[in-house]
């Protein structure tokens, strides 16, 4: 493969030159016409400023068919009949057609583009061969700092590089990247085709047998050009943290497989495939090949950065005591050698990883690398700030704001971090943060209970930035998406959408795992819901093997499994496993939502379990926490348990009071399962209410009514999230009332109700649990019919 | 002329031949092989009838004398023809022979040795140091201590003790090359020596002394001593030795060619040639020696006729034909051939790098960059290949690479001359004297008779003005082309440097000698071939693209040289001699058809030539110079008539125009004034003086 140096581009210096030489200050004495000199002069810039124009084909797949489509347009005036096209044409039929006229266009090549320089004039007077040449005017493109006299000087330079051998492989490439032309120039100039021009020693009679192996090589790349498109590669892996497409791969491959020399930027992209495959050696493999390929190149001072892709690879898979040592190395060489922006980038990177695996870090050796975690970001934040990092300022500020939130601090502090960094993210583009920051926004949106904005901020970055935004936080968003669709009881609508993740997202090992993970929560909690216990211990012991990394997927499963454990009754199980996850997350110092739920659902084995008196402080703390941290869906969990205490404490007008307030509320938060329980806790305490009054007076009638109401409102909420256990509590409730009333049809039709939906519950079941249900259920939708 | 070879003949060459190249495959002489099979494989298609039963073939031409005979074929050089003991040795050895043969295909020199030679030749380092001792060993062959070696070499076929040391010097060789490292790097003076030799020798002395006889010899051992001893300087051995091993075996094409080598000068091939066997190869080796001497006349080229009409297709042959006609500078003629070889035989590398030197010259850059791409294609990495791809960035001035290629070729073979010399020329033209001496001295050493490196030299050093070791070297060249005008102008003009006068004038003379060897006058049976003339012709470089000077016409002689000749005669005082060498100066604007009267001349050519001055050369910027000095000259003279007219037409041709028109100012005044009175001439002669002097 040619270093630089590619037919096409030896077809633009072709173009250029005949641009050049044709060109005159007045334009009516111009070889082309005006326009098509834009045209041509855009069709230049297109391919030699890199990004100028989005529609090029770029260097690699230029093909004289695009020369065509441009020149057609310009005819020259001089010439009637003719376009420039045609012109072109015979340009490069004409003047090559030998090897050696290669040699010469090269070496004229400056002289007849370039207006000459003083000295130039002399030493053209002196060469005979250069005095021939025509005269060149003062043009546009004539100057030596013009990007095309950038190019063509490059070119020229690339030229004289060359190896003998290399120019004949140039030369023969050309050839064959012009020959799609020949019928239409032996057309036209049938005195240009004859053989005794192109093969002046006539050797091509005597050797038609053995050359035709050497004539069809086709090589469309340079070096260059493979090496940029690696580098485009890269820079796209990086931003969105994918891998590269098969067609893509299969493309690229193509192109290098001419050349023996592949260029070291191509292990490095091996590395980012291998990486994202999950292919952990491969990855170390390929890293640690990149480097060594490269070491010659640069110097000792991309040594941390190196040491940084391992660090993060090796946390990638779980490996965090290397992570933390090489990082650890990356610290200590950035500052060695003053690279501010790798050392902050690491120091955030240690403290996103300590965030987020706290736990495994601290095992792994991990102390606070500058005081405490605030200090540490407000460290970070000045530190970006003084090297104008604004993406790191941006991703330091939504830090911030996670850490208030998860403190449990002021939410107007966190919202102004929040939108300090919207701030920064529009107006220096920052499209890598934008996805991220609208994630957080969403969450402290839904933390307040407003599930509807939330809701709509996931589906703005879903639907406005994801094309820009890295996969990472689609997935999240979809994610979060699907769980919200869950918790209001549209299982499918959430499969639905995890389905509608791009077919890219299951090809990055991490991506995939998430996001199987994620659906077998859902579907654990659809199938608790349906109180299919079968189903529910499979789901849960494959989730538990696969053990998620992530925190809030943790907390999720384990909430799940508390919930399996109380459905089977298995109370003081599930009172071990809420007490052992209380002492892990206070630990680890988790996020105070975490730390309320966990309290929550402490406070409601205990009410299960028949201890409302020991539930009862548990409850209140839960809920008085949630409040101050205004986390409102917390809030409302904590007093429904609350309450629920409270009836079994037989303070039933007191609970009364408390649901009326917060009902309202809940129901705006859109969890059909939170709303239910309120419902069906509501009436609970109606009806102890009743069973307070005497029987018979206005009170108890009223009372029973308004529990038959909310048992029938529960009895809805619990419908959509499909909660059997719920429905048929509910429906029993509702006979009693119905016998309490004395009306006997109705008791019965209650009864056969019940029954019918405890039959249809029970063939459901069977249906579901078909062979190797387990490992089905796990799988998302699409992943079933493929299997 | 040349008598078909009958049948029979043909078929006992063709034996010989085949047995010629196995016998060299054997003993691993692979270009002696491949040059055996090549003249094996350039009989006629047509099949003879066999009606001609000549196996005499005499020559008819009797001064070389040289029958074109088969050499003898019932010596003891085939195979089938071994003395009883030598084929009981080698069938004994067959298996360790096979193995030492495959040692050596695998370029294991030191095993391929060992297998026959485990120890038998002494340290060379410690043998040349102590010579007695060597000495004593060589004498003591039959006492017991010694007698180790000898009997081992006793019990040694001659086939394995030939590999066996021809492996040793291969070895050498290697070792030789790699010790030199880089080319015209620090280590590589050119003084490192085959370290492997002294051993070599003394084995072969050893073993000659105890084979006095002649008779028993297959001619390889003595191929490889005279080798050696050429190797040491010892040219006369040298000689001796590899005419006895052509005596005992004649179809070894590389004893042929080392003693080729050796032959500097006519003489010597005639009296070598005496020696020598009549045979075939004989009549090859003389045609080869005598191209390789450039000598050619037309003797040579009827031999190669003759033995063309045996070998049609022998590329050898051709290459040689056209090498002959290149010497003379028939570059036309010597470019067919070669374009014909090449379509014949594309794959053929060897003296592709002569065919681009003629591309060179002839400013053929669209085929020299097509040859240098089959080349390259055909194998990038042989001396020629690079040598032509040097040659073609040469001709498009690039000399950085064309140096780069050069070295290529020298790092591949460090004995390929023509590559030193071109990259002597590369030197020159980047200002690089020190590196261009170097190289050209390395040609020089290799091939003392390469006289463009001579000349090279010359030139080098006529650069850096020291021009008494110029003309040493000038004379060198000289003596090497007595031929070529140019190399008698650089002695001419250096001999001028150093201010001997009289001697520059005779190399001039020389020089224009030479030069106009072939006028119409001359015979036509002479040395010189009317082909001369056409590539005088293309050398002159006029028209660049040969042939079309016509034939029949007379060569001009060298204005130049005319000129530089008058203006001697002219510092030696002698002004008629430089008159007249002025006016043959201006005579050859006409050509010498053309009388004393241009006028008459003009007229007669104006039909024939669209030049003015028909087969002349024109008006150059030295016949003006002349005639502006005949101007002078007569004015000074007082013939201010001619001199009026000189001036006259130099106004009109252009040159000088404004000291001619002071000139025709001057004549006019004193024309004038002789009118008027007769005075005055001291003042113009004084105005003479000032003007020759500026």
């Amino acid at each position: 493969m040619s270093r630089y140096l590619t037919p096409s581009k030896v077809s633009v210096l072709a173009l250029i030159w005949l641009y050049s030489t044709s060109w005159s200050p007045r334009a009516e004495y111009n070889g082309f016409e005006l326009v098509s000199y834009y045209d041509i002069l855009s069709f230049v810039i297109s391919l030699i400023v890199p990004g100028a124009s989005p529609t090029a084909p770029g260097w690699a797949a230029l093909q004289l068919s695009d020369f065509e489509r441009i020149l057609r347009a310009g005819r020259r005036a001089s010439w009637p009949g003719q376009n420039a096209w045609d012109v072109f044409l015979q340009k490069i039929w004409q003047d090559f057609t030998c090897l050696d006229d290669l040699h010469s266009f090269f070496k004229i090549l400056p002289f007849d583009v370039f207006a000459p320089t003083a000295e130039e004039r002399i030493q053209k007077e002196l060469d005979h061969e250069l005095n021939k040449r025509p005269k060149i005017r003062e043009n546009p493109i004539s100057r030596r700092n013009s990007p095309v006299g950038l190019f063509v000087r490059r070119a020229c330079l690339e030229f004289t590089r060359l190896q003998f051998d290399d120019t004949i492989k140039l030369w023969e490439s050309f050839v064959s990247y012009r020959a799609p032309t020949e019928a239409a120039v032996r057309k036209r100039h049938p005195e240009l085709m004859s053989l005794n021009r192109a093969d002046p020693l006539m050797l091509h009679s005597s050797l038609d047998g053995y050359l035709s192996h050497q004539t069809n090589v086709q090589e469309g790349a340079s070096n260059e050009d493979v090496e940029r498109l690696l580098e485009y590669q890269i820079e796209q892996l990086q931003k969105y943290g994918n891998r590269v497409p098969e067609e893509m791969k299969r493309q690229f491959q193509a192109m290098v497989s001419p050349g023996i020399s592949v260029p070291s930027l191509s292990h490095f992209v091996n590395f980012f495939d291998a990486w994202r495959a999950g292919d952990y050696t491969s990855a170390f493999d390929n890293l640690h090949r990149y480097f060594d390929y490269t070491m010659s190149i640069r110097d000792k001072t991309y040594y941390q950065y190196a040491l940084l892709h391992m660090a993060v690879l090796q946390a990638d898979f779980g490996c965090f005591g290397e992570a933390y040592a090489a990082m650890q190395e990356t610290i200590a060489t950035a500052r060695e050698n003053q690279d501010m922006s790798c050392l902050n980038f690491s120091l955030s990177w240690l403290y996103h990883l300590s965030k987020a695996y706290p736990g495994q870090m601290k095992a792994a050796g991990y102390r606070e690398v500058i005081g405490s975690e605030r200090e540490g970001l407000e460290f970070l934040e000045s530190k970006a700030r003084d090297d104008k990092m604004w993406s790191l300022l941006s991703s330091t500020l939504l830090s911030q704001t996670k850490l208030r939130l998860s403190n449990g601090d002021s939410i107007s502090q966190a919202l102004e971090h929040l939108y300090e960094s919207s701030h920064l993210n529009l107006h220096h583009e920052l499209a890598s943060v934008t996805g991220a920051q609208m994630l957080m926004l969403s969450s402290v949106l839904s933390r307040l209970g407003l599930s509807e904005p939330a809701k709509q901020q996931a589906m703005v970055l879903k639907v406005c930035h994801g094309r820009s935004s890295p996969v990472e936080e689609n997935l999240r968003a979809t994610c979060r998406l699907a769980y919200m669709a869950a918790q209001a009881g549209k299982y499918t609508r959430a499969m639905d959408l995890l389905d509608g993740m791009t077919p890219e997202v299951n090809r990055v090992l991490k991506f995939y795992q998430y996001l199987t993970t994620y659906s077998g929560i859902l579907k654990l909690k659809q199938q608790l819901h349906h109180n299919n216990i079968v189903a529910s211990s499979h789901l849960l012991s494959r989730l538990k093997a696969a053990s998620p990394l992530d925190p809030e997927l943790n907390l999720e499963l384990a909430l799940l499994e508390v919930d399996y454990l109380i459905r089977q009754q298995k109370l003081p199980t599930a009172f071990d496993l809420v007490e052992d996850l209380g002492v892990r997350l206070k630990d680890e110092g988790a996020d105070v939502y975490q730390r309320i739920r966990v309290l929550s659902c402490k406070g409601k084995v205990f009410s299960r379990a028949g201890k409302p008196e020991m539930g009862f402080s548990v409850a209140l703390r839960a809920a008085n926490a949630s409040l101050k941290a205004r986390i409102m869906p917390a809030a409302w969990e904590a007093v429904g348990v609350l309450c629920n205490i409270l009836v079994s404490l037989k303070e039933f007008a007191a609970a009364v009071k408390l649901l009326d307030g917060i009902t309202p509320q809940a129901l705006e938060g859109e969890d059909s399962m939170l709303c239910a329980e309120l419902f069906a806790t509501q009436a609970d305490a109606h009806m102890g209410i009743a069973g307070n009054a005497e029987s018979g007076t206005r009170e108890r009638s009223r009372s029973l009514f308004e529990a038959n109401r909310f048992l029938s409102r529960a009895m809805e909420w619990y419908e959509r999230v499909e909660d059997l256990n719920g429905q048929l509590e509910m429906l029993a409730k509702q006979a009693i009332i119905c016998r309490l009333r004395g009306d006997d049809t109705a008791t019965s039709k209650k009864a056969a109700e019940y029954v019918h939906l405890h039959d249809r519950s029970i063939e459901r079941m069977k249906e579901e649990s078909g062979p190797d249900s387990s490992f089905t259920l796990l799988m998302p939708e699409k992943q079933k019919t493929t299997e | 002329m040349a008598y078909p070879l009958s049948q029979a003949a043909k078929l006992e060459l063709q034996t010989q031949l085949q047995q010629a190249v196995v016998a060299c495959t054997e003993r691993c002489l692979y270009h002696s092989a491949k040059w055996a099979a090549e003249l094996l494989n350039s009989f006629p298609e047509s099949e003879q009838d066999g009606q001609k039963l000549d196996s005499g073939l005499y020559m008819s031409d009797n001064t070389s004398n040289i029958s074109l005979q088969s050499p003898p074929v019932n010596r003891n050089a085939s195979a089938s023809n071994l003395s009883p003991r030598e084929a009981h040795l080698e069938e004994r050895e067959r298996h360790r022979y096979l193995l030492a043969q495959s040692f050596f295909n695998c370029k294991e020199f030191h095993r391929c040795a060992a297998v026959f030679l485990p120890k038998v030749i002494p340290n060379p380092t410690a043998s040349s140091n102590t010579p007695s001792k060597a000495k004593k060993a060589t004498k003591g062959k039959s006492q017991v201590g010694t007698g180790k070696n000898t009997t081992e070499q006793d019990t040694l076929s001659q086939k394995s003790l030939f590999l066996a040391l021809y492996a040793k010097y291969m070895l050498g060789e290697k070792l030789r090359d790699e010790e030199s490292e880089m080319i015209l790097g620090p280590q590589d003076g050119g003084v490192a020596v085959n370290k492997e030799l002294v051993g070599i020798n003394q084995a072969l002395e050893d073993w000659f002394r105890r084979h006095p006889d002649s008779s028993e010899s297959q001619g390889w051992l003595e191929y490889l001593y005279g080798v050696v001893l050429a190797k040491g300087k010892n040219e006369a051995d040298a000689k001796k030795w590899l005419i006895r091993s052509i005596h005992s075996y004649s179809y070894n094409w590389g004893a042929w060619q080392e003693l080729a080598n050796l032959i500097e000068s006519a003489d010597e091939l005639t009296s070598i040639a005496e020696q020598l066997p009549k045979n075939l190869m004989t009549y090859i080796f003389h045609i080869y020696t005598c191209q390789e001497l450039y000598i050619a006349n037309d003797q040579i080229h009827q031999q190669l006729d003759q033995i063309q009409e045996y070998f049609p297709k022998n590329a050898f042959l051709k290459t040689q034909r056209a090498l002959l006609w290149y010497h003379v500078k028939d570059f036309v003629r010597a470019e067919t051939i070669f374009n014909s070889l090449l379509k014949t035989d594309p794959f053929r590398l060897d003296a592709l790098d002569h065919y681009s030197n003629i591309l060179f010259v002839m400013v053929r850059t669209p085929q020299l960059a097509s040859l240098a791409q089959h080349a390259s294609q055909t194998d990038r990495f042989r001396p020629e290949t690079c040598v032509v791809v040097g040659n073609y960035y040469s001709l498009k001035s690039e000399h950085e690479k064309a140096v780069i290629y050069f070295r290529r070729a020298l790092t591949l073979d460090r004995t390929f001359l023509s590559a030193w010399t071109l990259m002597g020329h590369e030197y020159t033209e980047m200002k690089n004297t020190h590196a261009a001496i170097e190289s050209y001295r390395r040609a020089v050493d290799a091939n003392r008779r390469d006289y463009r490196a001579w000349y090279g030299l010359g030139q080098t050093y006529e650069l850096l003005e020291m021009y008494a070791y110029a003309l040493w070297y000038y004379q060198r060249a000289a003596a090497l082309r007595s031929h070529d005008p140019k190399m008698w102008h650089a002695v001419g003009s250096c001999f001028a440097r150093v201010d001997r006068l009289p001697n520059a004038v005779r190399a001039y003379k020389r020089a224009l000698a030479v030069g106009a060897f072939h006028e119409p006058g001359a015979a036509p049976g002479g040395p010189f071939g009317s082909e001369l003339e056409t590539g005088e012709a293309v050398d002159e470089g006029v028209g660049g693209g040969g042939g079309a000077w016509p034939q029949a016409a007379a060569t001009v002689m060298d204005p130049d040289t005319l000129w530089q000749i008058a203006a001697l005669y002219e510092r030696m005082g002698e002004p008629e001699e430089a008159a007249a060498y002025m006016e043959l100066t201006l005579a050859q604007e006409e050509g010498p058809d053309g009388g004393a009267e241009p006028e008459a001349a003009d007229e007669e050519d104006a039909v024939a030539a669209p030049a003015p001055g028909g087969q002349g050369c024109g008006v150059t910027d030295t016949t003006s110079k002349a005639r502006m000095w005949l101007a002078r000259y007569e004015f000074a003279r007082g013939g201010f008539a001619r001199a009026m007219r000189l001036a006259t037409e130099l106004c009109q041709d252009g040159v000088e125009v404004e000291d001619a028109k002071a000139l025709v100012r001057d004549i006019r005044a004193r024309m004038e004034r002789d009118k008027e009175d007769g005075g005055g001439g001291g003042s113009v002669d004084r105005k003479f003086g000032r003007e020759m002097v500026a």
